[in-house]
């Protein structure tokens, strides 16, 4: 009877690295930096777009704080502390980093714990929302520029005696 | 996977060369387990057959480092594409009494009826040199 069960035993695994194969090769397909954590913030695994955002390799990023890459590569001019912040809002959140200005580079860093064990891992995704912060933005300019041009049109009046638009 | 299972028809040149070199040095099934180490690995890492034979490879590294090792793992098997093999690693290497060594890691990965077979040599560094993760 154990060698059926030794058979059955490897299939199990063979087909749980098969599984394990499928998520790695799809979380590599997810356009957004992803990194996983465990509860003291330590990186335990980044897929593709999080080694290219950071310019480092996955080996050169396991085990490391990602309080401190975030520091150093992420931060831009924000204060934010991750460490602080995990604290605060253990259930998850988002928050939003300017770490550029010109040109604009806009990150929405969001977290969640992974509901595995506890004490929590979490995850994280850092989406470049850079381009709709600059169409948000260049609206709100457009915006601007209407509401003068009308501020200004009320100014005008005609002129009783010619027909003929004057400002005030 | 039993070591004869693996090893029966006698050890590749690669992984034989390896042997040769005369470091400490890991033998790993398919599954990343380990089916033999060298005189030299248990003199200088602390580790009995009894506590590293047929235990998961990940054995000897970092925690933090377990979860990507077992991905990296699978996906080579599905896609035989890898970016660590055969490349010096400098990476902690956890001894038998929970020290941690700086050692270079050089993975090398052969193809056999039984799937692919792992043999790393582990060439201890000075204290303090940097490691990659």
């Amino acid at each position: 009877m154990s060698a059926p069960r030794a058979d059955s035993e490897s299939s199990l695994v063979l087909e749980l690295g098969r599984s394990l194969a499928r998520l790695e090769l799809a979380l590599a397909q997810i356009s957004h930096a992803q990194v996983i954590t465990d509860a003291a913030g330590c990186l335990l695994w980044c897929n593709g777009r999080f080694e290219q955002l950071i310019q480092k390799s996955r080996l050169q990023l396991l085990g490391g704080s990602l309080d401190q890459v975030h520091q150093s590569r992420l931060a831009g001019d924000s204060s934010l502390n991750l460490h602080d912040l995990l604290e605060q809002r253990c259930h998850g959140g988002m928050v939003t980093l300017v770490l550029d200005r010109e040109p604009r580079q806009v990150m929405e860093l969001e977290w969640r714990p992974v509901q595995s064990e506890q004490p929590a891992p979490y995850v994280f995704s850092f989406h470049d929302v850079s381009d709709r912060e600059s169409l948000q933005a260049l609206q709100l300019q457009s915006r601007q520029l209407v509401d003068e041009q009308l501020a200004l049109a009320q100014q005008v009046v005609t002129c009783p005696v010619n027909g003929l638009p004057n400002r005030r | 996977m039993a070591e004869d299972a693996i090893f029966r028809a006698g050890t590749t040149p690669c992984i034989a060369a390896l042997e040769c070199s005369g470091g400490p040095l890991v033998l790993a099934d398919p599954l990343g387990t380990v089916v033999r180490v060298n005189q030299e690995f248990r003199q200088i890492y602390g580790w009995l057959d009894q506590e590293i034979v047929g235990e998961p490879i990940g054995k000897i590294l970092p925690e933090s480092f377990r979860m990507a090792h077992q991905f990296g793992l699978s996906r080579f098997q599905a896609t035989e594409q890898s970016t660590i093999l055969a490349h010096p690693l400098h990476l902690n290497t956890l001894c038998a009494d929970g020290r941690s060594l700086v050692s270079e890691h050089f993975i090398v990965a052969e193809k056999r009826a039984e799937g692919w077979i792992f043999a790393t040599t582990l060439t201890p560094l000075p204290e303090g040199t940097p490691v990659d993760a």
